[in-house]
Parts: structure tokens; sequence; C-alpha cells
């Protein structure tokens, strides 16, 4: 009886564990694909088919920090997501290949090629023709056609996203009538006004071509839903097709057979999430992952001298951009910028943050792009940042209210600036205390234009074009993207419009030169340097190149 | 005069604390006769329970056997290593508690913590231990012995724990039981019967007991002869009748007249004084700084346990040889 | 039976409780700063397409309304969206929860096998130099931080003497895990007969379950070493040993049944404790679990996960408190409710 009562509450203690283990875990084994929730397995898995015959396996295999999904090209925000669009979809042209003054391999800017278009024309700036390849196929297997195409501008036309401004307001672009079709092959671009950038913008990896048809076949009823299905399914033309996706466990991209290109000699790329970074440089060195972007620059030197290893650290037109407040008193004051544009030890941050691997900013625009200048005139000189400080009636600070900076979250390097900048302040009498915020909090800070707010922004152009930077930057908004201080100066507003279609470079980079020199006089930000983008790989990968946007093409690399 | 069952030799047994030496039991001498039932009587912390434990070699650190030996069968306990003892233990000699309740392992049931005594000690089958335990539970006055044995300790009385308890300690037939205050922490009318019950256990299956308690009364009844401590050593030892007709040492007379009695018509004297701390004993004769009769010479000499008349021992320089 | 009718009691006890941190959890996660929609959108969103999302999404209804329709989606076993991973957040908790399940388990059961006779060897051993080294070995549990002993291991055994697996999860690249049918590997592989896949899951869980129960091991250790001190003083373990029981009975059958029940409940405890270890061990081992997982999502503000992963959690709390409850009247016949 005692004995059979004890085993009576063992057996119940036992069930009550196992019930939570099982209503938790026994669905999982019959995962039913709803329509509902995206279900990225579904992708068609076309290497099985059992008449191809079996290729080499080549596995690339990239150890990353984090995950987040979000594979539509027209509201993808994340740059691993953006990294898997760019390889499972295509643009329709792409620029040629170079090796920059360091012998690092980069890309032309000025050499736009043909890429999903296999030719063409540009018509006094303003009509763009453009012939598709006839064995162009979406990785589903339908053709890319002239229609999808123009249903592929329509629907990025159709979403609010940063990347329906660009084609409107940047493209000129306005709406769908400009698209026409001429045949299956053959799709124009009839444009607003002349525009001597529409063919880099179309090389922006938001103007990926996607398989709009199968979107709305498999998307669902509503627009959310469709939005929400193409955010977990790829429906791209590019070499590779979305295999699996297992949130914070690994990604895999497969070769994609119906690729019209050269087929990729990687027939599988694996993403794996490793949070740690010191053990992403573990298994780099042990050989157990080929590449690892953006290794701790302290351990740059380390990984140069293993001979197993190529490292690449390549210059980009990215800049770390400090916004200040351009319209909150006492921070309207011209003088109190220029100050604190004076007190920053430039050179100090670079060599003791970034280890040397960045650029010093001369001006707002990076070298290396067109109609840059050195328009700064701000180096590091606390004497005249005190003077500075005088003039605007605060000698010695006196009076200032302490600043509040903004550090993103999880953004070491940000934070270390701050501290760098912190502590310069301090000497002219300035004070400034750093507040760690949230990834989220951050962004709303920032896209909000917060009143008085401080706090970094790093900005890199997809499209590298300096006036598609001023434009983003300097052109006067409450909100969104990137004034972030909401400079407001009706002049540079009318360069920047008037850039945006002038044709003659020279006068164009007039334009460009103007406004580097006005917001140099404005400062409605600060530029503190432009970073380098270092991916570290095994020595047997090669054909690496460096893509303004910084994502890695796969389709590229081969081994030895 | 046949070999004695048991002989404890000089036994001196040390307490070392953060205080300094407590000496528990400081060079005790006496003999327990077979068949014979032996009542050690003092106070508390006179050393009779630690005594006990030294029997049975279960002195625990910080405590320790020093010096002294304890001839069982005519063999050296003090010799034996911890698996020969434990061969004895419970087999040979046993001990029963106070307290019984608290002296049973409460997650186990009373019929399995008799039965792994048996069984511990007799090469038989689990069945067979049932059997042996059903009929020692019936034999010590349990009504219902499955039912009983299916109980936990917290499930029966006191006396019911402490007839557990016997039985666990004469279920392999020992030689010698030695019964630690067995009727401590029981109503009194449970006393009675226990005390009963254990002389009956000794009458039916020819045990040796020894018994300790600071109770008189208690020995008075059921034992043959009575050892007296008093502050880690023995004062007198002298066969039950005698001692209470005509004790010989002044602490045993102390102690007799604290006592109340039904025969005399008198008031009980308490002793004055208290037992001396174990860390700090009196020089000479631990008694004399209650004693009527002490003298100078009792302070500096330690008077020895010394044979007086009749079997009759005594430490102390004015009992008359 | 009575027994019955206490654990349906607290199964119902659960509702309340379910109901209140909803409430809690919904109430944070809606006030701290940052909005979702920024991350949902993108950071460059204008204002205008900002509050539009709002409207479609519900988020401009006040808080109550808000609640209400979560609580009501909430009955129906939806658990709302996760907007990083894109999945209904109750199909990740499903595919992480068996991760940190097994993991979390698997340290327990070697905490307590090797936590508990350590404990009991310090107690029979009091004051020798063994006592000592579990007390340093225990000290060191408890003060070594876990995300270093996690790294210390990989940097060895891994990077240096390559005899453990990379620290890339569950299983490596070219491994192919068991058939679906807990989500736990060892248990899958068992179930399965599939060999090959429980030696490989055998072989990644070890450095984590390690490091992890490293960690539990501490408490365990300590609890048990006290409660068997005070035990082994006892009066019962003096009448056993005055019975000439065997010491290895004495000490495990009548001193460690007694002195298990702290342990028990220090296990519950732990349990809810070790999570703040496990997500340290879930980043250094890169192991799929849940707890980087919420960790995540709270980075990246996405609320629904992380209500979703702290209504589980209370929940296995109180079943995990609840089944220790149980125990404790297998333990100790004394307790009955």
């Amino acid at each position: 009886m005692k004995q059979l009562r004890k085993w009576f509450a063992f057996g119940l203690a036992t069930v009550v564990v196992l019930s939570l283990l099982l209503a938790s875990c026994a669905p999982a084994a019959t995962e039913v694909p709803t329509s509902v929730g995206p279900v990225v397995t579904d992708a068609p898995v076309v290497t099985e088919s059992p008449t191809e015959p079996p290729v080499v396996e080549h596995t690339l295999t990239i150890a990353v920090s984090a995950d987040i999904a979000g594979w539509d090209p027209v509201t993808s925000i994340y740059w691993l997501a953006n990294e898997v669009i760019v390889n499972t979809h295509d643009t329709l042209v792409d620029y040629g290949p170079k090796t920059d003054a360091n012998g690092n391999p980069v890309r032309d800017i000025t050499n736009v090629v043909p890429n999903l278009a296999e030719s063409f024309t540009d018509e006094g700036g303003k009509v763009f023709t453009f012939v598709l390849r006839p064995n162009a196929k979406f990785n589903n297997g339908d053709p890319v056609t002239a229609q999808a195409v123009k249903a592929s501008f329509e629907r990025v036309l159709s979403i609010p996203s940063l990347a329906s401004w660009l084609l409107t307001d940047v493209a000129f672009v306005k709406t769908a009538d400009q698209i026409t079709v001429v045949d299956d092959a053959t799709v124009k671009f009839t444009l607003a006004d002349t525009n001597p950038i529409f063919l880099k913008v179309l090389a922006e990896m938001n103007m990926v071509i996607v398989n709009v048809a199968e979107i709305q076949a498999k998307g669902g009823a509503t627009a959310e839903d469709q939005q929400k299905w193409a955010s977990a399914n790829p429906t791209g033309s590019g070499p590779y097709m979305l295999e699996k996706y297992e949130a914070g466990v690994e990604l895999v991209l497969t070769a994609n057979l119906n690729y019209w290109g050269e087929p990729p000699y990687y027939s599988k790329v694996v993403y794996k999430i490793v949070p740690d970074v010191q053990n992403r440089l573990l298994l780099l060195q042990n050989g157990d992952v080929d590449v690892v972007y953006e290794p701790p620059l302290k351990d740059y030197e380390t990984l140069k001298a293993n001979p197993d290893l190529s490292v690449y650290a390549t210059p980009t037109f990215g800049t770390l951009f400090w916004w200040l407040p351009f319209n909150t008193p006492p921070w309207d004051k011209v003088e109190l910028r220029q100050a604190i544009a004076h007190a920053i030890p430039y050179e100090t941050i670079i060599k003791d943050v970034t280890y040397g691997y960045a650029a010093p900013a001369l001006s707002w625009i990076p070298l290396g792009l067109e109609g840059h200048i050195n328009a700064s005139p701000y180096n590091y000189d606390l004497v005249k940042a005190a003077e500075l400080l005088t003039t605007a009636g605060y000698p010695g600070g006196v009076g200032l209210p302490t600043i509040t900076f903004y550090a993103k979250q999880g953004v070491p390097e940000e934070e270390q600036v701050a501290v760098y900048i912190q502590a310069e302040l301090a000497k002219i009498g300035i004070t400034m205390e750093i507040q760690p915020v949230a990834l989220a909090a951050h962004s709303e800070k920032l896209a909000s234009h917060e009143a008085g707010l401080f706090a970094f922004n790093f900005w890199i152009p997809y499209v590298p074009d300096p006036i598609y930077s001023e434009f983003w930057n300097f052109k006067f908004s409450e909100s969104g993207c990137c004034n972030y201080g909401s400079f407001n100066d009706p002049s540079v507003d009318a360069l920047i419009d008037k850039g945006l279609y002038e044709l003659d470079p020279a006068i164009r980079n007039g334009y460009v030169e103007e406004v580097q020199r006005k917001v140099a006089a404005f400062v409605p930000s600060i530029p503190i340097y432009h970073p380098s983008w270092n991916v570290a790989m095994l020595k047997s990968i090669m054909g690496y190149s460096y893509y303004p946007d910084t994502l890695l093409r796969f389709g590229q690399l081969y081994g030895e | 005069m046949s070999e004695p069952l048991l002989k404890v030799q000089d036994l001196k047994i040390h307490f070392s604390t953060f205080y300094g030496v407590a000496k528990a039991v400081d060079g005790i001498s006496f003999e327990v006769q077979h068949g014979e039932a032996l009542g050690l009587v003092g106070e508390s912390g006179s050393g009779k329970s630690v005594t006990g434990m030294a029997i049975l070699q279960l002195i625990q650190p910080p405590g320790k056997v020093v010096a002294g030996d304890i001839i069982f069968a005519g063999k050296s306990l003090v010799d034996y290593s911890e698996k020969e003892m434990q061969n004895v233990r419970g087999s040979k000699i046993s001990m029963i508690f106070q307290n019984p309740r608290t002296c049973l392992n409460p997650v186990l049931t009373l019929g399995r913590q008799i039965d792994r005594v048996y069984l511990q000690h007799n090469n038989v089958t689990p069945a067979q231990a049932s059997e042996h335990r059903l009929e020692m539970l019936s034999r010590v006055g349990i009504g219902d012995p499955i039912r009983f044995s299916n109980n936990y300790p917290h499930q029966v009385s006191g006396g019911m724990c402490q007839r557990a308890m016997i039985v666990m300690a004469i279920i392999c037939e020992p030689q010698l039981v030695i019964a630690d205050e067995p009727t401590t922490g029981l109503d009194v009318t449970i006393q009675r019967q226990i005390m009963e019950l254990l002389a009956e256990m000794r009458e039916r299956m020819n045990e040796t007991q020894i018994l300790i308690t600071h109770d008189l009364g208690v020995v008075a009844e059921t034992c043959h002869r009575i050892v007296v401590m008093y502050a880690s050593r023995v004062m007198e030892v002298s066969p039950t009748r005698q001692l209470f007709n005509e004790p010989l040492h002044p602490y045993t007379i102390g102690l007799l007249n604290s006592i109340p009695r039904v025969d005399i018509d008198e008031q009980p004297t308490p002793l004055p004084g208290y037992v001396p701390n174990a860390l700090n004993r009196p020089s000479g004769c631990p008694f004399h700084p209650r004693c009527s009769r002490a003298q100078e010479r009792c302070q500096v000499e330690q008077p020895e346990l010394v044979p007086v008349k009749d079997g009759r021992s005594a430490a102390c320089f004015f009992v008359e040889k | 039976m009575r027994i019955i009718i206490y654990t349906l009691k607290r199964l119902l006890l659960l509702i309340p409780i379910l109901l209140g941190i909803s409430i809690i959890t919904f109430a944070i996660t809606h006030i701290i700063p940052g909005d979702p929609l920024y991350i949902l959108l993108s950071p460059y969103a204008k204002e205008d397409d900002i509050q539009n999302a709002r409207v479609e999404l519900g988020l401009d209804k006040p808080l109550y309304v808000q609640y209400g329709i979560y609580l009501n989606d909430l009955v129906h076993g939806d658990l709302g969206y996760a907007y990083r991973t894109r999945k209904p957040v109750l199909d990740d908790i499903k595919q992480r929860f068996p991760a940190t399940f097994e993991l979390t388990t698997l340290s327990l059961f070697l905490a307590v096998i090797v936590g508990v006779p350590l404990g009991v060897q310090a107690a029979v051993h009091r004051d020798t130099w063994f006592d000592h080294l579990v007390r340093i070995v225990s000290v060191g549990g408890v003060s070594i931080p876990i995300f270093w002993t996690g790294v210390v291991l990989i940097y060895i055994l891994y990077y240096k003497l390559k005899i453990a697996p990379p620290p890339m999860g569950r299983m490596g690249i070219m491994d192919t895990p068991p058939d679906t049918i807990t989500g736990m590997y060892i248990m899958d592989s068992i179930l399965t007969k599939n060999w090959v896949a429980l030696k490989v899951s055998l072989k990644y869980i070890a450095l984590p379950a390690i490091t992890l129960s490293f960690a539990m091991l501490a408490p365990i250790m300590r609890i048990t070493r006290n409660s068997m001190l005070e035990v082994l003083n006892s009066n019962f373990v003096r009448t056993a040993r005055s019975l000439g029981l065997s010491k290895r009975t004495v000490i495990y059958n009548d001193a460690l049944r007694n002195a298990l029940l702290p342990v028990v409940t220090s296990i519950g405890q732990i349990l809810g404790w070790s999570l703040g270890g496990e997500v340290l061990v879930e980043v250094v081992f890169s192991w799929p679990g849940l707890g980087y997982y919420a960790v995540n999502s709270i980075l990246n503000t996405d609320y629904a996960p992380v209500q979703g992963f702290v209504l589980l959690t209370a929940m296995i709390y109180v079943l995990v408190n609840l089944a220790v409850d149980l125990l404790y009247t297998v333990i100790d016949p004394r307790i009955t409710y």
C-alpha cells in the first residue's frame, strides 16, 4: 500500500516532466507546412534529381555572428540577408573587375557591365533599353522575361521603402508607366529626366529581379501575406538557391542548376551561426570554417602572419558620421559644432580603435568617389576649439548643457570612439555622457530625428556615387534616412537636385564640391573615419573581389 | 568464577575540543559476567553513555580511546579492525538508545530496518528474514506484525518504536545488549512495559545486559550489580541489594538520599553543587568539592577503585576495607 | 487520491501565474523604449510609413486592447510572429526547446552524479585534504565565469589538442541529424537506433554539458555536503552503525536518503537559475537553444518571442517545482499532501 503510493507519486512526477517535454516537442515531428507561416525548406531542391550526374561537391563554410531573416530585396535591412539576396538573385547590370592601387581585387565602379541583361543601350541618359538573356531562368524554372522584370520593378514601387524612394527620387522611375515591355526579351525604361547614375542604381542589391508571379501564386491572398512569404522565400534567378534556413543555427545555399551563367565552383555555401567572435577565429585557424567576416582588428596581425589564411582589408566608401543637432539650441550655433569638430582626436582614434585599418575622413565624401575634395578644415586642435567656444559665447564651455550621446549596444568600436571624444570634450569644458541603447531604440532615435540627438551612423553608399550620398545625408528631411540632424540649407538641396540629373561630369563634380564646402561650413555631422572592410579566408579560396556594398559573391569564388 | 563476558580495563576516552581536552572517561574498569544484568549509573555527563559507545568501538572524532582495553569473550575489541567490528556490532553486541523515534531511519519502513540487520549478519534469504522478523515482533508483543512492518517510524508511537529497536538489537541473538536510557522520551506507563520486556528478553534469550541510566529506581528492579560513575570515573561497584542497603561511597550515599523513597518516611536531600565540567575536572578525588567527608588528601590524591568486601569495590580513602 | 487532487490544484494554479506573467511581460515589452517597427521596416523608414505599419499591425490601439488580442491568440496556441526569424514564435520555440532541454538535463545529470557523491565523500571525510579539494572546486564552480570555463575548454581541447569537435552547435556541417521524434538528438538517435548520430551528438554535447555542469556542480556539492554532515550526526545513523551495517549502507542508505531533500530542492532552484549560465554556454558553443534566441530577440526588440520565452520559462519553473514537490513524497514518507 505504502509502496504503491510512493511509486504513484514518482510516476506522477515523471508524467509532469514528460508531458512538459512532449507538449513542446511532439508537434515538431510533424511539421506541416502552412500557408501562413513561411516555410523556408519548401524551396525546390533540384540538386537531388536522380537524372543529374553527381557533381563534385565543394562546400564553402562561413562563420557569422548572428542572423536576421528577411530575403525580400525591397525590405531587407540586414547585411547577411543582403548577401543571401545578391547570391540568390541577379541585378540587370553589374560592375566589371579591376585591381586597386594597393593590389586588392575590387570592382571598377566606372565600368557597368551586363549581367542578367545580356546587353543594354543608353540613349541620352534618359532612355535605357535592356535585352535579357534568352537562357535566364528563375530558380523555380520560370523564364526571366521582360514582363517579369517590369513586374519586379512595379513591386518595388508598390512597397514604401528605401528601395522605392531610391527608384522614384534618385533613379527617376516615378511610375510603372515608365517601364515598357518592348518584346518578351526587351524592357525599356524612360526616365522622368536625364540621369547619370541610373545604371549604378540598377546594380544595387535592392534592384534585383524577383519572380512576382511565384510570390503571388504561393504567398497567399493579401499583400501583407505575400510580403511575409517573400521575406522568407527568395525567388530570384541567381547562382544560388536557399536550401535550408534554421534560424540561429545555419543557412544553406545550394548551386542553382538552372543558372544562366557559369555554374559556381562551390555547390554549397553554409553560413554557420557562431556568436562568439574568438570561436570564429579558432574555427578558421583550425580550418573548420572557410571564411570569417570582420575579424577583430586587434587580431589582424596574427591572422595575417598565418600562412594558411588570406586576409583582405579593403578601403571602403563607408563613413562613420557623428550627427549633431542642427536645430536644437544651443547647438544650433555653428561655432559650437565647429568647436566640437576641432576637439576630436582623429588620428588617435584611427590608431587606437581601428588599429590603423581606416582612412582619415578629409571630407563628407570619401576619397575615391568623384568630386571628392579635402573639404574638412577640422583637424584636432583644442586651442581653436576653445576659441570657437568663446566666439559662440560659451568660454570654457560654461553654460553649455551636458551632451547625451547614444551608443548602439553591441558595437564596441563606436563606444570606444565615443570614449575618446568624451575625454577631449572634457578638456574644453564640454561634458558628455555616454548612454548605451538597444539597437531598435537607437534606430528609432535616428529615424525620428529626435531633437538634440548626438549619435553615430555608419553610412555605406550601396550606390557608389557622391550625389547619391549627398542626397541621403544632406538633403533636408524631417525623418527617415539619413540626414539625422535635419540639416536644412535650400542652396545645398538645390545643388543636390541639379546633380541628380546633370550628365556633364565636370559640372556635376562642381556641384559635389560645392555641397562639401557648404556642409563643411555648417557641420551638421562630423565624418570620423572611413573604415576598411575585412575578410579572412583560407588561402585555398581564390577569386575574392570586393564590392562597394561589401557583400561576397560566392559564384566568383573557386578553390585551388 | 568463570571468565567474565566483558572486561573494561583502565579505559580512557578523550575528546579534543577547541577549548581543550575533555576527559570523558578517565580510567575506568569493570566486568560483566555471563547472563548478568549490570547497571551503569551516574548523572548526565558522567561518561556512562560514552563508555557504552566505546564498547562498540563507535567513538567518533574528535573523541578517541586513548588508553585501556575492552575484552569481549576473551578477545580485545580495541585491536579489531573496522571490518571485524562490523561483524560484532548488532550480531554479538548491540545497543538500544534513548528517544527511539529519532533513532530510527525516518525514510525506511520498520520492517525493512529490522530485516536489513538480520540479513547483514546471517546468510538468509529476504523471505526468511521477513518470516523471522514477524516471529520476533510477535514475541515483543506487537499485535499485527505485518501491518506494523509496513509502517514508517513517524506512523507509530514512541513505545512501538522502542519495541522495533529492541527487535533490531536482539534479532541476531547477541550475547551482550547495552541499553542506554531505553525509557527516556517515553510515557511513564510505557516505560514500565519496556523495562519488563527487556528483562523478559534477557531471560528468554540468555542475554547479558548493561543498562545505562541515571535513574537508580530503574536499576534497583532489574539489575544484579551496579557500577556507579561520577565525573568520568567509577566510584563504586556493588551488587544491587548491598548497594541500596549499605552504600559505601559518599557519592552513592548522596545519590540514594536524593531520591524519594516509599519505604522510608524522609524528605529527599539533593546533593549540593554541580557535576564538574569535563574540561576542568577537580584534582584528586573528583567528588571532593561536593563531599561532606572530604579532607585535604582528597584534593591532591586520586583514590583508586579497590575491592572492599563481598565482591564490592569503591574509590574512596574513607571506606573501610 | 489526495495526491492527484493536489497535483491538479497546483496545475490549476498555473493559469493565474501564466496570466500574471503574460500581463507583466506584455507591459514591460511594450513600455521599454525602441519601436520594433524600425526593426521591422528599416532604420531608414520615413515617419509616414511607420505610421501606416503601426495602424496595419494594430499597434496604434490602446495597450489593453492589444493585450486582449494577444491573450486571445495565446489561448488559441498562437504565440505571435517573430520578425527576426520570420517564423511563428511557436515554431521557433519548438525547434530550440529540445536543444536547451537536452543540454540542461544532461548537464544536471552530470552535475548530480558527480556532485552528490563528491559532496557525500567530503562530508564523510570532513576536514581532510579531500574535503578541502572539494571546497576549492566548489568555490571555483561558483566564482569562475561559465563563459571563461567554456572558452578555456574550447581553446585547449578543440584548438590546441584537437580532441573536441568544433564549437559549432549540435552537429558538424557534414553530419546528418537523426530523424525528429522529440527533437533531442541523443534521445532521437537512440529511438531510431541511429548509432552514428548518437556518437556525433554525444561528441558535440560533451563540452557544453561539462561547462554548464561545472557551474551546477558547486551548489549541489555544497548542499549535499552540509546536509550530509547534519544527517551523519543524527541518532539514526548512530543506530545503523551500532547494528553493524556496512559503512556503505549507512552512508548511502541511511544518511544520503535523508540528506537528499535539500539537494532535490536545490536542483529545482538550480534549474531556474541555470538559465543565465545556459545563455552563455549557448553563445560560447554556438548551441542553438532558447536562451540565446531570447537574448537575441531582446536585443532586436522583437516582442513576441520574448513573451513566449518568458511564459514557457515560467511554466517550466512551476512544473519543475511541482515535480520536485512530488518527488519529496517519494524520498520522505513523512511528507504528504
